[in-house]
Parts: structure tokens; sequence; C-alpha cells
């Protein structure tokens, strides 16, 4: 793996060069810090290229649109390994990453479901309705705002009425993918965003109301929650306060969190068992294994305390790594030695995805019968559950709280 | 104050005269103290929404499936994931979890069930319109069977040391015969429905031959009215009813047969949610942690209280599971508190109609947690819910109603350490 070797080998060079006074709080602090603000910047560049798509559609800004989208998903995937242990974020987490969506909802979906619908389909979605009714209520949804998308957030009580976030940027920018386990992701034609005689599908000036409000929502969302990071803010203030000890249970919960049972579990085991085309992340685009790949990437980072930024810079500081490592050395190595395994297993995904000839995506290796497909998740999700049984073997021995390190 | 409660009320404190002097009541042979494992080798320290950190990492990676289609919202069909799609046409949830959030107990809603709760209404005649239950949402395209408004009056018991206690009562705005229910807390699940039925009928006395003032019906197992005989039947019926999801076990969306219509709506797969994933959702449910209980010597104090009122009569502490595949809940010795049975709980708590308006199923106690508490969230403590209790279980309030305050502080002390 010469990746890796690269990873480990900066790693150590960095390492060597810490300020002595520096503790597993600040690297905390630092590291969240870091990959929120990338999120942050990276989400004002999709801003910025969704800008230039309304101002002038074409198949090369809506090209320029989806490739900043996928940039915009390397931080904030490494990210949600600060989710499980800080509520406020967990909480905060389902306005820009909440999942499934019912996309019929936002905007138009197959041919096929009209069809079936009759004219009940036309009265699904927001783009295509100035005035929604449902679950009894009428919504006065003239002009397309961010607060009158975040009104819709959960509304009447389903997690699933997802108007915002990742996901729904994602579904404006592909459309729906309609090629099941077969080769393809959505193909939603720029011409969706064309104003006048151009227009496709519909309601164009609508949809570009939609996705520039709901743009701004995402900017404004991780604006909040930087904040929450800079000096003053009251997670950095929280974690100023910890205990070491405390940091360490509080990253150990995160990671067995994420590593068991949302990434193995929920975002692998279950589209692999259910056969389910798209039960999983990035449905739309097929990203999805650059965002297994990046969660398991977040994971390593936060164990060893190292983040490398968007612009290449390198931050970190004392890691649980060197904290465990002399404590509990032995533990400590199996941990490390598992979370590269992880880090490798996923990297797989990516390799069989990106690859030149025949690429195989998510969607397709979760399909009934690839037997190479399956192979691939299932060596994924057995070196996330090693990595979760070393986890918990460390904090047993480290003594840590690790009562809440459960998968769900 | 007019109300409805007063002739309760009254009955109560009529039966005071008649109810064991403390001195008889004090000859009633004290059990020894549950241990703190009440959930038996599913017991733990962490919550009751985890699964039990006796199953390795691996065993709870295959509980991932059942996690999901419970924790996760459904959609409407078709969506672009086809495994939890066919949602409705008309619900009351998205998901299980909507009511039972981290598999605890939902809240009513404050005024209307246009907003998001765990309460929803069963009718206490099946409708040939609106079928056995109230569906308050649909999908676009379809309306809502109805919505329920829900405002409160206060009432005040007098106890014996003075203290006075108010108690709100629910009033619902909707059409007749509609009966709340709160979703309850999933507390060892797998464990209830592991316990043999000949054990559960071996308690019932319907007649109440025995004389004791409680009888005892044995229907089903689960829900507040023990319509349900097994987990899966429960879990299948919350699936077909509340969130409109089919299984093999109901293979039609609610209403369906009434109306067509419902029937036409795009379906999420036949049934929408396939056998292996409805055991699944089975099996998640049945290794959740059982959290422990508390110990202390005013636990210990109050656990002599609780058998001393006679709640231990119906809340009935110990039981022991029959052979399971599960090795985690196979023959262990087990404390829900409860007797599985249905009793008379009086006109108070009493549905407005049907056969088994007044009869109730004896609610587990253990984990018992924050309120509220009741069938449709009316107690907002435990010593209000206590007082909403009457029929069968009247002289056990009466007796509490005794008690001076420390007794009482002791009583609820060993309830909310459970």
């Amino acid at each position: 793996m010469p990746v890796l070797f690269r990873i480990v080998a900066v790693l150590l060079a960095f390492s060597a060069g810490l300020v002595r006074s520096d503790t597993l709080n600040t690297t905390y602090i630092t590291l969240a810090s870091a990959v929120y603000e990338d999120s942050l910047i990276s989400a004002r560049t999709l801003q910025a290229r969704i800008d230039e798509l309304l101002a002038k559609p074409s198949p090369t800004t809506l090209q320029a649109a989806r490739d900043a989208w996928r940039k915009a998903r390397i931080p904030y995937q490494q990210s949600e390994t600060f989710r499980f242990a800080n509520p406020e974020i967990d909480d905060w987490e389902g306005h820009l990453n909440a999942w499934p969506l019912d996309e019929g909802l936002i905007d138009y979906v197959s041919e096929d479901y009209f069809h079936e619908m009759g004219n009940l389909g036309a009265q699904l979605n927001i783009i295509a309705n100035p005035t929604i009714k449902l679950a009894g209520q009428t919504i006065d949804a003239s002009e397309i705002t961010p607060d009158l998308i975040r009104s819709f957030h959960e509304f009447a009580g389903s997690e699933a009425n997802v108007a915002s976030g990742y996901h729904a940027i994602e579904f404006l920018l592909w459309g729906q993918d309609l090629n099941g386990t077969e080769a393809g992701a959505g193909e939603r034609p720029y011409t969706d965003y064309v104003t006048g005689e151009g227009c496709s599908n519909g309601h164009c000036d609508r949809r570009r109301q939609y996705l520039k409000a709901v743009t701004q929502l995402l900017v404004h969302d991780l604006e909040a929650m930087v904040a929450r990071w800079q000096e003053g803010g009251n997670l950095h203030s929280r974690y100023r306060a910890m205990s070491e000890q405390e940091v360490a249970s509080s990253i150990v919960f995160s990671i067995g969190s994420l590593s068991l049972g949302e990434l193995a579990g929920e975002r692998m085991k279950v589209p692999l068992e259910a056969n389910s085309t798209e039960d999983e992340h990035d449905c739309f685009s097929d990203n999805t294994h650059w965002s297994h790949y990046y969660n398991a990437l977040g994971m390593q980072n936060l164990f060893m305390g190292q983040y490398q930024r968007i612009n290449g810079d390198r931050v970190g500081g004392p890691s649980l790594a060197a904290y465990a490592g002399t404590k509990a050395p032995e533990a400590s190595e199996r941990l490390r030695q598992a979370m590269n395994t992880s880090v490798e297993k996923t990297h797989q995904l990516v390799e069989a995805a990106e690859r030149r000839t025949p690429a195989m995506k998510f969607d397709q290796m979760i399909a009934a019968g690839n037997q190479e497909g399956r192979a691939l998740v299932m060596d994924a999700i057995d070196a996330l559950v090693a990595q979760t049984s070393a986890l918990e073997d460390l904090a047993r021995t480290l003594d840590l709280d690790s009562s809440g390190a459960q998968p769900f | 104050m007019r109300s409805p409660f007063r002739p309760a009320l009254l009955a109560l404190l009529l039966l005071q005269g008649a109810c064991q002097s403390p001195e008889n009541a004090a000859t009633i042979a004290i059990a020894p103290l549950p241990p703190d494992n009440l959930g038996g080798a599913l017991s733990s320290d962490a919550p009751a929404n985890q699964l039990s950190p006796a199953l390795s990492p691996g065993e709870r990676l295959e509980h991932s499936l059942g996690a999901s289609f419970f924790n996760k919202p459904w959609v409407s069909a078709p969506s672009t994931t086809h495994d939890r799609d066919g949602l409705g046409p008309l619900f009351n949830a998205h998901s299980c979890s909507a009511c039972h959030p981290r598999a605890g107990r939902g809240m009513p809603f404050e005024n209307s069930s246009t907003e998001s709760s765990g309460l929803l209404f069963r009718l206490s005649e099946p409708d040939p319109v609106f079928g056995a239950q109230l569906q308050t949402r649909a999908l676009p395209g379809f309306r809502a069977e109805g919505q329920v408004s829900l405002q409160y009056s206060e009432q005040t018991v007098s106890l014996n040391d003075g203290d006075i206690i108010r108690l709100r009562r629910p009033h619902y705005q909707a059409r007749q015969g509609l009966s709340p229910r709160l979703a309850p807390r999933l507390v060892g699940m797998g464990l209830i429905d592991a316990i043999p039925q000949s054990a559960i009928a071996a308690g019932a006395d319907p007649d109440d031959r025995d004389g004791d003032g409680i009888s005892g019906r044995v229907a089903g197992r689960f829900g507040w009215k023990a319509e349900q005989e097994s987990l899966k039947d429960q879990v299948a019926k919350a699936f077909v009813e509340d969130l409109g999801i089919s299984t093999s076990l109901f293979p039609h969306s609610p209403g369906c047969e009434q109306n067509p219509l419902r029937c036409a709506a795009v379906s999420g797969g036949t049934p929408e949610l396939s056998d292996s994933g409805l055991q699944a959702v089975v099996d998640y449910l049945s290794h959740l942690s059982v959290p422990r209980a508390r110990q202390s010597k005013t636990h210990s104090e109050g656990w002599r209280l609780f058998q001393r009122a006679g709640c231990a009569a119906c809340h009935q502490a110990q039981w022991q599971t029959g052979k399971h595949s599960s090795p985690l809940l196979a023959e262990q010795t087990i404390y829900p508190f409860s007797d599985f049975l249905l009793h008379d709980l009086g006109p108070a708590l009493a549905d407005p109609s049907g056969s088994l308006a007044k009869e109730w199923r004896t609610s587990p106690l253990w984990a018992l947690g924050d309120g509220p508490y009741l069938h449709d969230g009316r107690a907002r403590t435990l010593l209000e819910a206590i007082f909403w209790h009457g029929g069968e279980a009247s002289r056990s309030v009466s007796r509490v109603q005794q008690f001076s305050g420390s007794e009482r502080a002791a009583l609820l002390e060993f309830l909310r350490a459970l």
C-alpha cells in the first residue's frame, strides 16, 4: 500500500515536531475546527459553482458544480467521526446529511412514477407546487426561500422529509439514479436550470430558487458549526474543560459508533443484506465509495491526532494513539493496525469504483449475485468490526468509560 | 368542579374503610429484594436503546438491518431506497423511532394530533370507514382520516398526611369512540416474548376465585390491551397500522378493504416488509440492553412498601423465560413487574366504549424512566399514575394514600430505581 506508507511516514515525521504543552484536548479542538472549516470552505466553493450554473446553465457549469459537490464531501465525511460523542453535532447533522430522503417531496421523479400515480404525482413536489397540501396542512410555497425549506425539514414529524443538506443538493445536481444495480448515476440535464423555452421538466425558475436557497442553508449551517469550535464556542469550551481521560472516552465512543453502527452497519451491511440498490449514502451521484473511505480516514485521523487539510496543510497534536501507547502499548498497536486495515479496505472500494474498465460502483457491488462486489464490501465491513473490537479492548485496558460505545 | 372523576374518588374513599389495617397488611410475606440485573443476561449499564454489550461487535452488526428498519424513516414508494419504501398511504408515523424515541415511550401532543407525537387513537368499535385506528397522516394526494385536539382539566386528590396531588384529565375533541394509546417503552421485549404462555395463564383468575379482589384475564401479552400474543405479531401490527407498511402477517394497508383507492397507491413491494426484515426488527428489539436497577437502602424499603400496598399482586416481579434460540433470552430469571394479564382499573382510566373499556394489561415497571405515564400519558409523575388506578387496584391505592410522606418517597424511589 504505497499510499498508506506515505501517510504513515508523513505522520511520523509530523509527530516528531509536536509542541509538548499540547494535550489530547487541544488536538481534538484543532482537528474538529480544521475539518469543519474545510467543510465550510468547500461548501462556499460549491455555492460559487452553483451560482455559475444558475448564471449560465451548460453541461460545463453543471459538471463543475457536481465536481465541487464531490470535493465538498471530502472534509465533511472526515468530520463525521466527531458526530456521535456530541449531541449538538448529531442533532445538527440531520439538516446537512440526513438520509434517506423522500426525493419526490423536492422535485419531479421518474416518468414511471407519474404513470403509476396518475395525476396524484403532480401534487407531490415543492418545486412544482406553489401551494403544498400535506397531512391536513396547507403551506404557501410560492417563494422558495431558506426559511421555507427549513420549515419542511422533518415536516409532519418525518425525518424522511429531508428538504435540505448535501443529499438534497445532490439530488438537484444529479437527479434520480434510475440504473438500479447497473452502471450509471443520476442524469439530470443542465436544461433543468434553463429559464424560458429551453427549460426541461418544467418549473425551472422554482428549481433554480430551490437550489440557490438550499445551498445557502448548507453554508449557513456549516458556519454555525465552525463557530462552535472557535474560541468562545461551546464545543471549544467543553473540550478545553474536559480531562484527557474524558477526551479519550469521547474519542472511543465516537469512533465506535461511526465504525460499527453507522458505517459498517447502516451504510454497508444494510444495503448489502437488503440488496437495496442504493440503500446507502451518496445514492444519486454514485460517490458512496469515497464517502465510506473518508469516514474511515476520519476515524484514523482522530485516533492518530492528525488531519490533512484540503489545502494540503497538516494539522494535529498529541494523539490517542500516543496517549494509549504508553499505557497500553499492545492494545493500542492492535487498534492502530486495525484502523490501517479499515482505511485500506475502504480504499479498495474506491479503487474498484474508480478503475478504468470495468468500474464497479457501490450500487453495483451490492447487487445480488455479484460475488466480487460482495467480497469487497464484506472485507470493509469485517475490517470495521475488527477495528471496533480492538477499540473496545483498548477502552477496557485503559478503563475508559465506554458504556456508550455501542453501535446504535 | 364537575368531573367524572368524582365517583371514582368517592369509591376509593369508601374502600378505605373496608381495606385491611396496616397490621394485617404487614403480614404479607415480603419477598427478597430483586437483584439489579432485572433483565438477566440482557442487563447492562448501557441505555435501553442500545444492543446488549454481551453481544460481540460482530453479533451486534447482525442486528444492523433490524436497527435500520426500526430507526430510519420509511418513505413513499417508489423511491431510490427500495427496501424502505411503501409508507402509507395513510399512517401515523414515518418510523418506529418517531413514536418510540431511543426505544423509549412517546409523548402526547400538546394541543392537536397535527403535531408529531407518540400518541395515536384506536377506534373502540372497528369502523367501516376508518378501520381500527385513526390515521392522522397521509401521503400527498390522500387525506388523513382526521385530527384530534386535546385539553386537560385539573382535579385533586388529598392524601392522608395533608399533601395534595393534582391530576390532569385529558379531554379529546374528535369523533366519538376514540381510545388514545401512547407508544410504550420497548424494554426487554424479547424476554417478555420468551415467557411460556402456560406460565402467564397459570396466574389468571378471571372470576376471582381466591377472593383477593383481583381477577386477571388472559389475553395476549403485548399492547395496552394485551391484544398481541407475540412480539412478532405486535411489530407487524404496528408496521401496518402505524406506518402503512404491509407484511405477510398483515398484507393490506389499513382501511384498504373499505376504501380501494388506498390500495391503489403505489406499493413498495408485496409485502413491503419481507419476513426476514420483520424478523430482523424483532431480533433487534429482543437484544436491546435492559438497564440495571439502582439499589439503595431507600430502594429496599420501597420494595417492602410496594408489596405491603399489594402492588405486586398484579405487578408480579419475577418470571422465568423458557427455551429460546438466543442464549441471552433463554431460561433467564427476569423482573418485569407485570403479570401480563388484563385487569379492571375502574372508570377513571376507561376507554369511552368497547367491551374491554375498563380492562388494561398490567404495565411492566422495569426501566420505568421519566414520564409521562399510563396509556395516554396523562400522568406526569409516578404518584399521579398510581392515583389514576381504580377498580381492582383501589385497595392498593388507598393504602398508598395512607402512607406517610417518607413511605411514599421510598415507594417512588423504588419505582424510579427499577
